[in-house]
């Protein structure tokens, strides 16, 4: 004689909920424009571990409590950066805006840099660190040119900014997407006087 | 002159931390028995398999139990007491993210050669620290910014400039530079991390502007801020600077100023000389 059947019944349907618990805390799934970082078990990326793995797009299993996962945002930010008196190579003061858009990269290796330096971070601190690196590269940019340069050609002053700030950029995760040099104004009248000369 | 002062009450610093750097690194050799760097791997991966095994196992034996009628009571309760010595266990577990370390102290390690040292710094992957036994502290190594604002510094040939820039850096994740700042910052905010490596780099930006004359400053600040960060050796402090870029440079008796007004004289002056340009 066995116990009721309701009993085992019930025993049954009690596991079926904890095995689909589990389950659904395995499961995760990823949206097309996130990079989604699974930080608990150790991997080897070349000759150093790493104690993540990354995933974009599709789903992945995780081990719930011993496996973490964060979501990295992968769309495009925007960035403008506003310097005054950046002086150019010869001396003349320059107020030049740039506008930019950046983005977090999802391909590897890029993507590692990315979760190990903006993991966590709020989407204004990430603005706010390329902002700093483009307004570095574009005041270096800027020393090595002339005024006529940067009012003549915009287009090669903005390739120069993107190749002088897309090494640290990658450092760190962010690429440039898009980078348009705004509006370049002086005090000292220098530009006006430059292109009455061109004209006149 | 001032900055003689500055320079020298700046060498004294650095000498005073020199010795305190090797003071701590006798303590800690003594301490680890050896050069090593109490970098710890991460523990094993708990074995999951065997306990979900476990769990199946006994909930089988369970029922079976119950099926012939046999303890009703025992099953039951040792699966309770289980699945909360596994929850305890789960709930212990830190995972180190990346971006992030875990420095555990209070217990000492063992490494593989034989040496020993007072606490582990885990990069990677997880962690379950012994309770009550070991603390664990978070060290953030993701980059952060440092503005540097310099006014009135003396340059070669007596002039001052002032100078803004910026440079982004962080803890290394090297592990003898991890240990160096788990010794340094650990339990520190990250806003006082910041002032602590400002400090630092504005000193030596200082000390290497005195070699440059103003018109250098500007034009060579490349080579001005690889001299800044070969003096700055941050590497003593775990800092690893991935960044540093001079924005703005004016100096205060303006002779840059004037060198630009020169420069747009001679532009103005070959405006009155091209053909039709004169007005």
């Amino acid at each position: 004689m066995g116990p009721p059947v309701i009993v085992i019944l019930a025993l049954g349907l009690l596991c079926a909920v904890a095995v689909l618990f589990i389950v659904s805390r395995m499961i995760c799934v990823v949206g097309p424009s996130e990079l989604l970082v699974i930080s608990g078990s150790r991997r080897r990326i070349g000759d150093h571990a790493v104690g993540y793995r990354l995933l974009r797009g599709g789903r992945a299993l995780r081990w719930p409590w011993i496996e973490r996962i964060d979501r990295l945002d992968l769309s495009v930010l925007p960035v403008t950066v506003q310097h005054q008196a950046l002086l150019t190579v010869d001396f003349v003061p320059l107020s030049i805006e740039v506008e930019a858009a950046v983005r977090v990269v999802g391909q590897p290796p890029t993507a590692d840099a990315a979760a190990q330096c903006l993991l966590g971070k709020p989407r204004a601190e990430i603005v706010e660190l390329a902002a700093a690196l483009i307004g570095g590269s574009l005041a270096h940019v800027v020393a090595s040119c002339t005024p006529e340069q940067i009012q003549s050609d915009p287009s090669h002053v903005e390739s120069l900014v993107i190749a002088e700030a897309d090494f640290e950029l990658r450092a760190i995760g962010l690429e440039v997407e898009r980078l348009v040099l705004g509006s370049v104004t002086d005090e000292l009248g220098y530009l006006v006087t430059a292109a009455e000369l061109q004209t006149g | 002159m001032g900055y003689r002062d500055e320079r020298e009450s700046l060498r004294q610093r650095n000498q005073a931390l020199e010795q305190e750097l090797a003071a701590a690194r006798r303590a800690l050799s003594k301490d680890r028995g050896g050069g090593n760097l109490g970098l710890a791997e991460a523990p094993q991966r708990p074995p999951t398999g065997l306990i979900i095994t476990a769990i199946v196992v006994l909930l089988a034996v369970g029922i079976a139990l119950f099926r012939l009628g046999l303890m009703l009571l025992l099953p039951a309760v040792v699966a309770l007491i289980v699945s909360l010595l596994l929850v305890l266990v789960a709930s212990r577990v830190r995972v180190v993210r990346p971006g992030e370390a875990l420095v555990l102290s209070g217990r000492q390690v063992r490494h593989a050669d034989g040496s020993v040292s007072g606490c582990r710094i885990i990069t990677a992957g997880r962690v379950a620290p012994m309770p009550l036994v070991e603390q664990v502290e978070h060290l953030d190594l993701r980059p952060f910014l440092v503005e540097l604002r310099l006014s009135k510094v003396p340059c070669k040939g007596g002039a001052t400039v002032t100078i803004q820039g910026v440079s982004l850096a962080r803890i290394g994740i090297a592990p003898e530079l991890l240990v160096r700042a788990a010794e340094r910052f650990l339990g520190l905010s990250r806003r006082h991390v910041q002032g602590l490596v400002g400090q630092s780099l504005t000193g030596t930006l200082r000390a290497a502007i005195a070699h440059f004359t103003p018109a250098q400053v500007a034009a060579e600040r490349e080579r001005l801020s690889q001299s800044c960060l070969a003096e700055a050796e941050l590497g003593r402090l775990g800092i690893e600077v991935m960044s540093l870029r001079i924005l703005t440079v004016a100096d205060d008796a303006g002779e840059l100023d004037a060198r630009g007004h020169q420069r747009l004289e001679q532009l103005r002056r070959e405006r009155h000389m091209a053909p039709g340009g004169a007005s």
